[in-house]
């Protein structure tokens, strides 16, 4: 089916004024999403905040413990105006926290602060007490070994007996001085076990 | 006899676990946070002490950080008297921002345990370098440069790019999607590595080094003394292998066909080259293993 005025139509589509919108205007739209959307977690937070109704029996029970039995009116303005600047303090703080979050509004000034926890803490394994003298035995023994001793294997292996002692013992420091915490004995029970495997190679010359 | 003090040490250096008794501490946190922007030239210098170091990306041009420094003692009074004993440096000089904590000069020793956790959000071209001792590291999606410097502290690497340097001692690292000029200096230490991509240059002493070779399609060169390297996963064609042994255990999959020489008493030259190869196997090991896993294992 064809328009009758087709070209009356299009005329006037033709002679509509053209509007070219400022040069700023995306920009500005795209921050204004941006806005909104940083907005967003709270409006949905603050939408999720409980609402506690008091008991029905609490205002009388109130005006029961006071000396006259009188609840004294508060100036209805007064107390609307408190009303809004506790709410507008909490939506403020919580907008700081937000804006905070998101690192829009990350604050260059060094800010200290403190806190408290009780936690479960971990005491550490002990190593036996005979490791040195174990230590000592096989190496002991494999200097016997006359052919194995001076073999570059066991030189290698000797030489790398030795550093891990030597930072085991350096671990140990840094434990004493800074304390141990469970990643810490994890790494030196790595230790501990990496010194074995030299041992037990060591003593596989034997 | 010999078996005899085999068993004997076996038991006696099996494991040196105990059971982790279990009391409660009072923790004492001291929490500093503050933030800065990124100009072009930024670099982030961070020397931690006993330190869990979270690094991680945003699109701003702000670097945030968040240092943790904790004490945690049966007393609280203790902590927090401890708490006074271990101090932070926060400060930007140019355009280098330098971040660490510190146990005060004259302090032997600390009745707490302590502790700091850093947590820091960057730019991912903010080039980075990380020193840490006894503690740990996180460092994911950086593109330009990074350097870690660590020693008794596990590093978790994801989704790296760009040049990446590390000297490692005493440590574990575990690697996954790191692409680019890569280079790693370590002593015992443990490394896990999938997704690798690009040109890697690695020494190694005492150390486990298990590539997953399924995903990894870069050109590793590395040379080690007592350690046990394995190619896991190796995909068919895909890699050029050249390895020189010397003393070291060699395990190879029967399906690749390996040609071996002997150049020495001691040392075996091992070789394949694909037409195909997308990356390459340049290994040379002392007194160590070298275990190329069965395809698709």
């Amino acid at each position: 089916m064809k328009e009758k005025n087709r070209i009356k139509l299009k005329k006037g589509l033709q002679g509509l004024p053209e509007y070219s919108p400022p040069d700023k205007v995306w920009s500005e739209i795209n921050e204004q999403l941006d806005i909104q959307q940083n907005d967003a977690p709270l409006h949905k937070a603050i939408a999720e905040l409980p609402a506690y109704d008091p008991p029905s029996t609490l205002w009388d029970s109130i005006e029961a413990e006071l000396p006259n039995g009188k609840v004294r009116q508060l100036n209805p303005t007064r107390a609307n105006y408190s009303k809004w600047l506790v709410a507008a303090s909490i939506a403020m703080l919580m907008g700081a926290g937000f804006w905070f979050m998101n690192g829009n509004g990350f604050s260059s000034k060094e800010i200290v602060s403190f806190s408290y926890d009780t936690q479960a803490a971990f005491e550490g394994e002990r190593e036996e007490d005979n490791a040195d003298e174990m230590i000592a035995m096989v190496v002991g023994e494999v200097q016997q070994v006359q052919h194995q001793w001076e073999a570059p294997e066991t030189v290698a292996l000797k030489s790398s007996l030795d550093k891990i002692r030597s930072s085991i013992k350096e671990f140990k420091v840094a434990g004493e001085k800074l304390g141990m915490n469970q990643s810490m004995h994890k790494q030196l029970t790595d230790m501990y076990n990496k010194r074995n495997k030299i041992v037990r190679a060591l003593a596989a010359k034997i | 006899m010999k078996k005899q003090f085999q068993l004997l040490l076996g038991f006696a250096l099996l494991l040196p676990l105990g059971a982790f008794a279990q009391k409660t501490v009072e923790v004492v946190t001291k929490s500093i946070q503050k933030s800065m922007p990124f100009e072009i030239g930024s670099e982030i210098i961070i020397d931690g002490q006993k330190a869990d170091v979270y690094m991680s990306t945003w699109d701003k041009n702000r670097i945030a950080v968040y240092l943790d420094i904790v004490a945690s003692h049966p007393d609280k009074a203790q902590a927090e008297a401890d708490l006074e004993n271990m101090d932070y440096e926060l400060e930007k000089k140019g355009a280098k921002i330098y971040i660490k904590n510190f146990v005060k000069d004259g302090v032997e020793k600390t009745a707490s345990q302590m502790e700091a956790k850093y947590t820091i959000i960057l730019p991912a071209s903010c080039p980075v370098n990380l020193s840490n001792v006894f503690g740990s590291a996180q460092v994911r999606d950086l593109s330009n440069a990074l350097v870690v410097d660590a020693a008794y502290c596990t590093l978790k690497l994801t989704n790296l790019r760009g040049r990446i340097d590390i000297n490692t001692s005493f440590g574990d690292i575990e690697g996954h999607d790191i692409v680019g000029q890569v280079s790693i200096n370590s002593s015992w230490t443990d490394m896990k590595l999938s997704q690798a991509g690009g040109d890697w240059k690695m020494n190694s002493s005492q150390g486990v080094i298990k590539i997953d070779a399924s995903s990894s399609f870069a050109n590793f060169d590395i040379t080690a003394d007592q350690s046990e390297i394995y190619i896991e996963k190796p995909a068919v064609g895909l890699f050029n292998y050249e390895f020189i042994s010397s003393l070291s255990e060699v395990n190879l999959p029967q399906e690749l066909q390996f040609q071996q020489r002997t150049i020495s008493q001691n040392v075996q030259e091992i070789k394949l080259v694909s037409p195909s190869a997308k990356g390459s196997f340049r290994i040379k090991n002392d007194y160590g293993k070298i275990v190329v896993f069965p395809l698709g294992n």
